[in-house]
């Protein structure tokens, strides 16, 4: 039964709807120009159940998520930084992970629940993303592609602050605009290039918990409801493993883990047996 | 140090932040529509002081007072509109006056992904929005050129007696493209203009506020967060930063 709060329990978690809205926009903006640095050590719960999820998999705990978000990217920053200064001598002298970056998640259709013992709060996002920029991947061409993807969050309120606890990041489509039929021209890809399912998120560093946790779109795939809109909820601990988006790692404070049955530094494997394009560009079907 | 709210400021400061949220919306909604005019009667300052200090800026600089701000937004504008009519004038003979006026336009200006902080004080905000849009304007042979619009936005705005105004109003055009060609075929070039940069005008204050060949490079130096007070500064005017080199900003 729905729990009566008091005035200053309302207006706490009406605090927390607005912090996350205010943490998704700053980690929009700050993702769009390669600060990681900064969102990582402002907004993110330093704890061994923070997670951040993709289609690769889960990274578990501050510290890995530290080392594949902020290390491996801002590397991935410098070497293409490297690159770009050599064809665009006009980058000299402007900032190494932001300058030409205007590629944006743009959030949309936000669902937000604070739980009602005020301790943690849950979201879910959609977003048209548009991501633009004055010189692409190849520094030869301009960058224009849309990425659909969704997204399920979830913060923790410690220490007498809102801090970011869980991601799950779901991409669902990508292509280039305005040109083309992306879902389709995708389908060729799978089976004619070197494209494969689980492929939209790059490849991180190091990671716990390796596997496809949601496929990008293809024509032989049913419906994903891998990161579900909250529902309203009581506390954390409660929120069922099927609709969390980190499943078990409930507590903040470090009291309660999941067990690692092995201690995996895996690297992501795209061809993985239940890849369904995986096996057609091998012949076996 | 930072200032302790009571509940009731606690409150007020959130239904602030919707406000802001709102009036930037209600922005959207008028200038997709075409309805500048209405705009910036509604939406902008009307104190004489804050009218003196208005700055509506673009890529290639600002408009300062709410003066220059109408003559750019209002009655610029109405000549672009008027130089479609006259091409419908001119081959089915429409007649040139204010009904028929944006005959052929249609546009759309979102303001997503809102970031919104409110000064301590409590007199001031700050705005940061991101806008994905389209522009198309008709022709009289059935065809018509459409462009999609994406860019920043950043707003400061001022607490007036009946309640939050636009004050400076930064739109950063990032990349306008033709619908049905391929952005991503196109060559990486300094130098590409944009195709609808007619829309800057020519701004009374001319300088780069934003270039889009180095993008969002100061995002973290120019976005919105948790301030006391409105300084020329952190302002989205032309008294800031928006713009300007990190060695000009901070010099040693």
């Amino acid at each position: 039964m729905k729990k009566k709060l008091s005035f200053k329990q309302r207006l706490h978690n009406a605090i927390g709807s607005q912090t996350v809205e205010e943490y998704k926009a700053r980690h929009a903006y700050l993702h769009g120009v390669g600060y990681s640095r900064e969102e990582w050590d402002y907004m993110w719960l330093k704890s061994k159940n923070t997670t951040w999820a993709h289609q690769f998999g889960r990274m578990v705990g501050y510290d890995e998520v530290y080392l594949n978000s902020v290390g491996h990217m801002d590397n991935m920053c410098c070497h293409a930084y490297g690159e770009t200064i050599r064809h665009f001598p006009q980058y000299m002298g402007h900032d190494i992970r932001s300058s030409g970056s205007s590629g944006l998640h743009v959030l949309a259709s936000d669902v937000i629940e604070v739980a009602e013992d005020g301790k943690s709060a849950r979201a879910s996002y959609l977003t048209p993303g548009t991501l633009t920029g004055p010189v692409g991947f190849d520094n030869v061409h301009r960058s224009g592609v849309w990425l659909w993807e969704r997204y399920g969050s979830e913060f923790a309120y410690v220490d007498g602050k809102w801090q970011w606890f869980h991601e799950q990041v779901c991409p669902d489509l990508a292509g280039d605009y305005d040109t083309g039929n992306w879902a389709h021209n995708r389908y060729l890809d799978f089976i004619e290039n070197d494209c494969t399912v689980g492929e939209l998120g790059g490849r991180p560093a190091q990671l716990t918990e390796p596997g496809l946790f949601h496929r990008d779109y293809t024509i032989v795939q049913t419906v994903q409801d891998t990161v579900p809109a909250p529902d309203p909820y009581t506390t954390l601990k409660d929120v069922p493993d099927d609709k969390s988006y980190s499943p078990g790692r409930w507590d903040p404070t470090d009291h309660v883990l999941v067990e690692v049955k092995e201690k995996a530094v895996a690297n992501f494997d795209a061809q993985m047996a239940d890849n369904p394009f995986g096996k057609i560009r091998e012949g076996d079907e | 140090m930072k200032k302790e709210f009571t509940d009731e400021e606690k409150v007020l400061r959130l239904w602030d932040v919707e406000e802001v949220r709102k009036v930037l919306n209600r922005h959207s909604y008028y200038f997709s529509n075409e309805q500048r005019e209405e705009e910036l009667d509604a939406l902008w300052v009307k104190e004489p002081e804050n009218q003196k200090t208005a700055a509506f800026g673009v890529n290639t600089g600002y408009y300062v007072g709410m003066e220059e701000i109408r003559k750019f937004y209002v009655d610029y504008r109405r000549k672009q509109r008027m130089e479609v009519l006259e091409k419908y004038h001119e081959a089915k003979g429409t007649p040139l006056d204010d009904e028929h006026l944006g005959l052929g336009c249609a546009a759309m200006h979102t303001a997503t992904t809102p970031l919104v902080y409110i000064a301590e004080d409590g007199k001031t905000a700050q705005f940061q929005g991101y806008q994905a849009g389209f522009q198309s304007m008709g022709k009289p042979d059935g065809t018509a050129d459409s462009f999609m619009e994406l860019g920043l936005i950043h707003c400061d705005l001022i607490r007036e007696k009946d309640g939050w105004k636009i004050w400076h109003l930064e739109l950063e055009r990032d990349h306008t493209f033709p619908v049905g060609e391929n952005y991503a075929a196109k060559e990486a070039d300094p130098s590409w203009p944009d195709p609808l940069s007619a829309d800057f005008g020519e701004p009374t204050d001319k300088r780069t506020v934003y270039d889009p060949f180095f993008g969002w490079e100061y995002m973290f130096q120019d976005m919105p967060r948790p301030y006391e007070t409105m300084t020329d500064e952190r302002s989205y005017g032309p008294e800031g930063n928006l713009g300007k080199p990190y060695y000009i900003r901070d010099p040693r």
